[in-house]
């Protein structure tokens, strides 16, 4: 029997508890996390190779699955690279996860310190730490971006 | 032994009857969509075994197929895109609806309500 909603996502991220996280929307294939944490919940974000028009990535950044081409996606609205995550008045701040030199996901920070997720095709979720979504599948949090809120 | 567990060489898909490919089609959506991860990227959760079944049972039935595959676009719009291009040789989907899943799924029912 396949598992849905929290023991699914417990299952994909055990460091996921009842307490450390809450699901915000339900599951859909509308959008990605690279989409999700741009604020856009109306498209997939993907670098396909060859370009494959079905699936957005904006105009001028480099077209791989590498971290270095994710963060030229993010500059061409306005991030940079920063040190850390720490919140910080009047910034949007992502977590870029990756392992190997490709990027495997991305977190937005949200207000109280925590974070929001698009987790693949499933649910939007907030989570308390970066840590929660490391592992097989995400890797590890390998760079933070920022840009000032307007 | 179910039809899934058997060997997808094109000339066993290739001798399926209509009835089979249904239900060989069905089980595999479904193993697709139960053994997924949380992936960002569509071509990557194409690149599945139960998802090139699909298509490999695609190039051997093509009017079954591209037909199921719609209909489950229009049941639960999802990235079948990849494979019913890989099906089909066509790519229906306007501009206008680059990115936005729900409405490449509208294009291609769209499409095929036209042939």
């Amino acid at each position: 029997m396949s598992l849905t909603g929290r023991e699914r996502l417990e299952d994909f991220f055990p460091r996921l508890t009842t307490a450390n996280y809450r699901i915000t929307s339900e599951e859909t294939a509308d959008y990605n996390c690279v989409a999700w944490a741009a604020g856009d919940s109306g498209d997939w974000w993907e670098p396909t190779q060859p370009p494959d028009p079905n699936y957005h990535w904006p105009d001028g950044a480099v077209r791989a699955d590498t971290i270095d081409a994710l963060v030229s996606a993010y500059a061409t609205l306005g991030f940079e690279i920063c040190p850390d995550g720490t919140p910080e008045v009047g910034f949007l701040k992502l977590a870029v996860y990756g392992q190997d030199g490709t990027y495997t996901h991305v977190a937005r920070q949200v207000g109280g310190g925590m974070w929001a997720s698009k987790l693949g095709v499933f649910e939007d979720i907030e989570h308390e730490s970066l840590e929660a979504l490391t592992g097989d599948d995400y890797g590890d949090v390998v760079l933070f971006m920022r840009r000032p809120v307007n | 032994m179910s039809v899934v567990d058997q060997p997808a060489a094109r000339d066993d898909l290739a001798a399926l009857t209509e009835m089979e490919v249904e239900r060989l089609f069905h089980d595999s959506v479904r193993e697709w969509k139960e053994m997924r991860r949380p992936l960002s990227s569509a071509v990557k959760l194409a690149d599945h075994p139960a998802y090139l079944r699909i298509i490999d049972l695609g190039h051997a039935h093509r009017e079954t197929v591209t037909r199921l595959l719609v209909e489950e676009l229009e049941r639960a719009p999802d990235h079948w895109f990849i494979a019913l291009q890989a099906v089909t040789g066509s790519d229906p989907v306007p501009p206008e609806a680059h990115g936005r899943v729900k409405d490449m799924a509208a294009a291609w029912v769209q499409w095929r309500s036209k042939k």
